[in-house]
């Protein structure tokens, strides 16, 4: 059973059109019986690679690129150009011939007559008469003679010429030249010689020979001299060298030679391997060299059978070859051309052609008849479409045989191999052996290092598994990987932690331990992964263990988190801890009434009872509950706004208040250092601030406070200036009656507000939109207010004192608890009962008299009372009464009466 | 002729009259001119009245002006008063027979303090809801319990001199009982107050603390062998010291300064004396009468005078009288019963009620008393004993040094700690011999009367004392004039004026002057210039006659 493979299409050889080669070739069963089995064999368009020089078209590789772009036949009015695979083919165009193309049809240039490369042009368009134009080596009327003298060849301002038959060239010397290129000189000259060393006398030998001087003076140059002093008549034949001079003479100048050994060995300037001896010493003497003609031995025309007309004698130096040397003609040969030559056709050597002589040479060339090639037309044709497989050339060889030219990626003597691995890349990362497999041809790859797959078109991934520790990226690469380590991992697998725990300079160039321990010694660190864990000590808290514990209390007392931006703040804080006092209100002042009195006390977290006049009170009704900023709640006893006002109808302690309360210090925030009831005593229309007038109440005591009243009342308009409303004033924010100390801090309040852009909250705001200053804005504050000064002394800030108004002036007195209260004594646990009785404290605010003093400010003289004054000094000193005064008028009026009368006259 | 008479004497008299208007009216040339000035007299005449009347309503508005004097002299040293704030001795109650129902009180209170009730005849269950309520009523139960009991039978409950002062010495120089008067208070049992008496003549020449009293008081609220002495109802550890001048009364309830123990208390007192006006020009009184002042064996205060004004509302309404304030002789105390207490309780301030009890400003109409003294305490702490004080005391009756021979006490910490506990330091001073004087006068006196109104009168009128004597000089010519029936002459006739020499001399002066102004054409001008000659010439003739 034979197994036969069948081209699926007419392209070849898998398929693709313009010999395309297919990178997968399919095979596919066609019939198949007992004798044979038929397979058809074809490529997928997709496939399909294309040879360089064919592209992709209507079908894969059905497109030759153009390759005449750029005309290479030559002008386009006469080539016609034709593209092909990688190449072109030239043909003149229709009605040209001729090499050029030039050439019309049925012109005398149509046959080409002149040689390749000349330009034939017609001569008045008729068909027989042309001109060659030749090219720059060409010459002859058809150019077929080369012109050896076209380049340069002779030397010396010698002639060429074209001579025996324009088969050579001969230069023509001038005189004193000779050679075929007329580069030897026509003279022979002898060097001069040394003669001896003699003593140098001036008298004798410088004063009066022919010399000349150089710096640098040879034998050569002194014999050139002597032969330039020579002449017809006088023959210079002695050099004398003396120093840098040199004498030439016909005979010896001197011939003295005593001690010459130790003088004559001076180098020549010119030429440190001769001697020229020392000035106004020694000179050395030589012989003159001498010149002669060479003879010229073409004269004898014998030489080269110049007299036969068989060459030309060409003079040349008799030292070499005889003198002379023969150009011959081209059928003549030997030394004096005396020896024929046949003719290169004589005879005819081609075989199978017609035999052209080329007379300048002597050479021929066959030109074979058809169906024959070679030098000598001996070999048959050999090439046919069918000797070069898949667009191959076939070109004949003169030994008789062939060559293809085979396209791209086609090998083998009939371009018939195909090397698989020369197209298409199989295999991307390694080497390729091709194998041949039926009509297919097919691959193995080794693979380079790093690389896999049957291409080796897959690069092995080092990452698999997952070689870096911690879950950290791996990125894979040629013959490796590259570990991404997470923060905190270095190494090249990433299974390093960097210890964070390690010593570092701070700011202050001081060394730290480790970041835990920037603020608390006591701290461990332990290192993580891109992370530290402070084990803080008893003192401090937070991460890197450098947030102060009571800081942290602070900030989760006021905002219920640790505010980052306060921690810095608050570190301040610690250095001067009065300052958080002051600090508080800034932040409390952000929030509403509700909110800050919520924040505070109840009456019933303060109060365990009062009383009014030996009457208990009620908490509810009679005790006024409001807030300040600094203060906290405050609870006031006949407070304007209750619709009940309690007067003061006896004196002592049982007309008085009496109240039992509780400090709660269980309860204080951490920043407060003292403990006790804070008792303003104040006119129930005046406003309580947080620096007004107080009295502290200890705890686990009785504390009586003893009020004494003094009640101003001023005068206003001319007599003063004073203030009975609050309306009076420009600004005035507080409730209740007009007090200076409410004029001067809204002064103070309208300050901030235009320096800091907000109110300070330790003060009541004023009605509208104005904001309180934040803790962030309290130095603004702090700098403002330092800045500015007393309000009491600003230009704009006018704050009369009140029309009227009322003070207290306070006496204290105190005693303690005993030290076993009766419900302790009955307790069960006596320690504990005592440790929340001293916690308590009374207050007891009694007037001891009624009687108070009034400051009144009277007119110190009244109307009438200026009138009774002035009339007592009048009548006292002069008399004058009322009606003086009337009766002075009427003597006014009688004497300017008179004087009218006068004046009329 | 009778009619022309008084004419005549009128234009005689407006003529010198110094009253101002008068002699223009008369001597006006028509009648435009004297209307003119009747109306200026009519207008200073009115506002001359005006003024008159506001002089007269000032003078009987009685003002008053209080001149202000800093003296700077010697002083006598006031009377001090301390008692222990616990009444009577815890101990002696429980074991003494005669105090039976204080001790009863106090057992029965003990347990309604810590929530145990029962039956009694305070009515203590009745306020087991409220503490101040208890405590108060507990309190007055007290008062009214010890007021049954006789000063005599009370002696062995209260406090000694020996017991609660250990130390006396009065500008370094110690001081004795004898120098202390000793009386009960109600509320607070033995008191002892330092120079009281008249015989008594500590003064002060030089102000500061070197130169007051200064007594170690132990009030031992514990005793040395750790039994707590202190009533149940006695909350505060201390002694109550009272400032004040002699013979006034202490007022220790109401105004007293609260000394606590474990303290020196530096009291330095300022006096303020106050001397007002009687009636017209102030409302003080020396005493109230004698028919309500329950006060008669102290000087007449204010507060005497409410007190009494108080005790006499008591008895009113709940028929017995407050043992805290003074009795009279007729009064019946009230008893210590539910009942009792309850209508005391009601008296207390209820000012918010629809019906409120009495206002002592407004109902008891007291007066201020005309001469007063106060003395202004401020009062400073220091800690007693310090830590290495030994307590040296003189007297062998107390608790003794804390020295080593100490028996009491097993260590001579033991001892501070138990001065710490129960003892403190009084020192009561002068601050300065200075002293303020306020006196109250009357602000517009008869003087000041005459004064302004010799003013007015002499601006609008030109009134004067001259003046005076020229109207009573008129209304005797003019009553001379009626008796005489006009025989008087007061001028000459006009006869007898043409007959003298002198007018007939003026007369022909007169001729001449007319015809020379004839030739001058100005006849009128030289008329008018002779009228006022002789007028002028007239007027002197008849001051010379």
């Amino acid at each position: 059973q034979t197994v036969e493979y069948v081209p699926a299409s007419i392209n070849g050889p898998h398929g693709c059109a313009n010999y395309g080669l297919c990178t997968d070739v399919t095979t596919t069963l066609v019939s198949s019986t007992n004798i044979s089995v038929i397979y058809e064999y074809g490529c997928d368009p997709d496939n399909c690679y294309c040879l360089e020089g064919t592209t992709n078209g209507t079908e894969p590789c059905d497109t030759i690129e153009d390759q005449c772009g750029n005309n290479p036949c030559g002008d386009p009015k006469y080539f016609l150009c034709t593209s092909k695979i990688k190449s072109y083919s030239c043909s003149c165009k229709p009605g040209f011939t001729g090499n050029d193309c030039k050439s019309e049809l049925g012109s005398a240039c149509a046959t080409s007559p002149c040689r390749s490369g000349a330009t034939c042009e017609s001569v008045d368009n008729s068909t027989a008469g042309y001109k060659c134009i030749c090219k720059w080596n060409q010459m002859g009327e058809n150019c077929e003679y080369d012109n050896f003298c076209a380049n340069p060849q002779c030397q010396n301002n010698g002639n060429c010429s074209m001579v025996v038959d324009n088969a050579n060239w001969i230069c023509s010397c001038p005189p004193g030249w000779q050679g075929r290129r007329c580069e030897t000189p026509d003279t022979v000259t002898t060097p001069p010689v040394w003669d001896g060393c003699y003593k140098y006398n001036f008298q004798s030998i410088g004063a009066t020979t022919t010399k000349f001087s150089d710096n640098q003076l040879t034998v050569d140059k002194c014999n050139k001299y002597a032969l330039q002093q020579s002449s017809d008549t006088v023959t210079m034949n002695y050099l004398t060298l003396c120093g840098g001079f040199c004498m030439v003479s016909e005979g010896p100048l001197c011939n003295d030679t005593s001690n010459w050994d130790d003088d004559c060995k001076k180098k020549c300037g010119g030429n440190n391997n001769e001697f020229c001896g020392v000035l106004n010493k020694r000179c050395i003497v030589y012989e003159a060299g001498t010149a002669e003609v060479d003879e010229n031995a073409c004269d004898n025309s014998t030489f080269c059978s110049a007299d036969l007309g068989q060459g030309l004698c060409i003079n040349w130096q008799s030292d070499f070859t005889d003198g002379y040397a023969c150009i011959c003609k081209p059928l003549w040969t030997g030394r004096n051309c005396e020896n024929p030559v046949p003719e290169a056709c004589t005879p005819s050597p081609c075989l199978n052609g017609t035999c052209v002589l080329n007379d300048q040479y002597n050479k021929f060339t066959c030109v074979c008849d058809d169906g024959f090639f070679g030098d000598k037309c001996q070999y048959s044709d050999i090439c046919t479409s069918a000797t070069c497989l898949y667009g191959g050339t076939c070109t004949e060889l003169n030994n008789g045989d062939y060559k293809c030219d085979c396209l791209l990626q086609y090998f083998g003597k009939n371009c018939e191999v195909i090397n698989r691995c020369d197209y298409g890349k199989p295999c991307n990362n390694g080497k390729c052996a091709s194998t041949i497999d039926g009509i297919t041809t097919n691959y193995t790859c080794t693979c380079d290092d790093g690389w896999t797959g049957t291409n080796c078109d897959t690069m092995i991934d080092f990452c698999i598994p997952n070689p870096c520790s911690y879950n950290s990226t791996c990125k894979p690469k040629f013959k490796g990987y590259d570990c991404t380590c997470i923060t905190g991992l270095t190494g090249v697998n990433c299974s390093t932690i960097i210890d964070l725990c390690v010593p570092y300079k701070d700011s202050t160039g001081k060394w730290i331990k480790t970041p835990c321990n920037s603020k608390d010694d006591m701290a461990n660190c332990t290192k993580g992964i891109n992370t530290l864990t402070c084990s803080c000590g008893d003192k401090w808290t937070d991460t890197l263990c450098d947030l102060n514990i009571l800081i942290k209390d602070v900030l989760m007392a006021i905002y219920g988190y640790v505010d980052l931006t306060m921690i810095s703040l608050l570190n301040d804080l610690m250095q001067n801890p009065s300052q958080i006092k002051d600090m508080v209100p800034f932040i409390t002042g952000l929030l509403t009434d509700s909110e800050r009195s919520d924040l505070s006390w109840d009456a019933g977290d303060l109060f365990n009872w009062i009383a009014f006049e030996d009457q208990r009170l009620d908490l509810n009704r009679d005790i006024h509950k409001w807030n300040d900023v600094v203060l906290g709640n405050c609870f006031t006893f006949n407070h304007r706004d209750r619709n009940f006002t309690y007067r003061l109808r006896s004196s002592g302690r049982h007309g008085g208040i009496q109240a039992f309360m509780k400090t709660r210090q269980d309860e204080y925030a951490p920043w407060y250092d003292t403990a006790a009831i804070n008792v303003f005593i104040h006119n129930r229309d005046d406003y309580v601030f947080s620096e007004s007038v107080r009295y502290n109440a200890q705890p686990n005591a009785q504390s009586t406070m003893n009020i004494f009243m003094t009640r101003y009342t001023r005068l206003g308009g001319r007599y003063g200036k004073c203030v009975k409303k609050p309306s009076e004033v420009k600004n005035y924010y507080y409730p209740g009656a007009y007090t200076t100390d409410g004029c001067l801090r809204t002064c103070y309040q309208d300050r901030m507000k235009q320096e800091c852009n907000c109110m300070d909250p330790r003060y009541p705001q004023a009605p509208g939109n104005v904001t309180s200053c934040q803790l962030s804005e309290r130095s603004c504050v702090t700098v403002a207010s330092e800045a500015a000064g007393d309000p009491s002394k600003w230009w704009d800030c006018v704050c009369p004192l009140p029309c009227s108004n009322q003070e207290y002036s306070v006496t204290w007195s105190k005693a303690n608890f005993v030290n076993l209260p009766i419900i302790c004594g009955k307790s069960s646990d006596v320690s504990t009962c005592k440790a929340h009785y001293i916690d308590q404290l009374m207050v007891s605010i009694v007037l001891p008299q009624l009687d108070f003093k009034i400051y009144a400010e009277n007119p110190a003289m009244d109307f009438n009372k200026f009138l009774s004054q002035l009339g007592g000094q009048l009548g006292v000193l002069m008399g004058i009464n009322l009606v003086t005064f009337i009766e002075v008028v009427f003597l006014l009026f009688g004497l300017f009466t008179l004087c009218c009368k006068k004046y009329g006259k | 002729m009778r009619g022309g008479g008084f004419v005549q004497i009128f234009k005689d008299f407006s003529n010198w009259s110094t009253v101002a208007v008068v002699p223009h009216v008369a001597n006006a040339n028509n009648k435009i001119s004297r209307i003119f000035w009747i109306a200026i007299f009519l207008f200073v005449l009115g506002m001359f009245a005006y003024e008159l009347y506001i002089l007269i309503a000032k003078f009987f508005s009685y003002p008053a002006t209080v001149n202000t004097e800093i003296l700077f002299e010697k002083q006598i040293f006031p009377v001090v008063t301390v008692c222990n704030m616990n009444p009577y001795k815890y101990s002696v109650v429980k074991s003494n027979s005669a105090f039976s129902s204080v001790n009863t009180l106090m057992t029965t209170y003990s347990d309604a303090t810590v929530g145990t009730f029962s039956t009694d005849k305070w009515g203590l269950y009745a306020d087991n809801d409220e503490t101040y309520d208890l405590d108060s009523r507990a309190a007055d139960a007290l008062v009214l319990e010890a007021n049954l009991i006789s000063d005599t039978a009370k002696v062995p409950a209260l406090y000694t001199y020996a017991d609660l002062i250990q130390d006396c010495s009065f500008a370094g120089i110690p001081c004795s009982e004898s120098d202390f008067t000793k009386f009960i208070d109600p509320v607070y049992g033995a008191c002892y107050s330092f120079n009281e008496d008249a015989s008594l003549n500590y003064s002060v020449s030089r102000e500061g603390i070197q130169f007051g009293l200064k007594l170690m008081l132990t009030v031992t609220q514990t005793k040395t062998n750790g039994n707590t002495d202190s009533l149940p109802t006695t909350k505060l550890a201390g002694a109550r010291i009272g400032v004040n001048s002699r013979g006034s009364s202490p007022g220790l309830d109401s105004n007293g300064i609260d000394a606590g123990v474990g303290y020196e208390s530096a009291v330095s007192v300022s006096l303020t004396q106050n001397v007002r006006a009687k009636k017209p020009y102030g409302t003080c009184v020396d005493r109230e009468p004698d028919s309500s002042d329950y006060y008669k064996d102290f000087i007449y205060t204010l507060e005497t005078c409410f007190n009494g004004c108080k005790q006499r509302d008591t008895i009113a309404k709940c028929q017995c009288a407050n043992p805290r304030l003074a009795l009279g002789s007729t009064d019946t105390a009230c008893q210590p019963i539910k009942a009792d207490l309850d209508c005391l309780q009601t008296l207390k301030g209820n000012q918010t009620s629809s019906t409120p009890n009495i206002d002592l400003l407004v109902e008891c109409n007291c007066n201020p008393p005309c001469d007063e003294s106060t003395y202004t305490p401020t009062v400073s702490l220091a800690q007693f004993p310090s830590t290495s004080y030994y307590v040296a005391t003189s007297s062998t009756a107390g608790v003794g040094s804390c020295s080593s021979t100490n028996s009491k006490f097993s260590s001579k910490s033991d001892c501070q700690k138990w001065y710490n506990n129960n003892g403190m330091i009084i020192q009561v001073f002068l601050e300065t011999l200075s002293y303020e004087l306020y006196t109250e006068t009357a602000g517009y006196t008869v003087s000041n009367v005459i004064n302004d109104l010799g003013g007015q009168a002499g601006l609008w009128l030109g009134l004067s004392v001259i003046s005076v004597v020229e109207m009573t000089g008129l209304m005797l010519v003019m009553g001379a004039f009626c008796v005489t029936g006009g025989a008087i002459k007061m001028a000459p006739d006009d006869d007898e004026i043409e007959n003298d020499h002198r007018i007939k001399d003026v007369e022909d002066v007169k001729k001449e002057i007319d015809h020379l102004e004839k030739k001058h054409g100005e006849m009128e001008s030289g008329s008018d210039g002779e009228v006022d000659d002789i007028e002028n010439k007239g007027d002197e003739e008849k001051k010379k006659k």
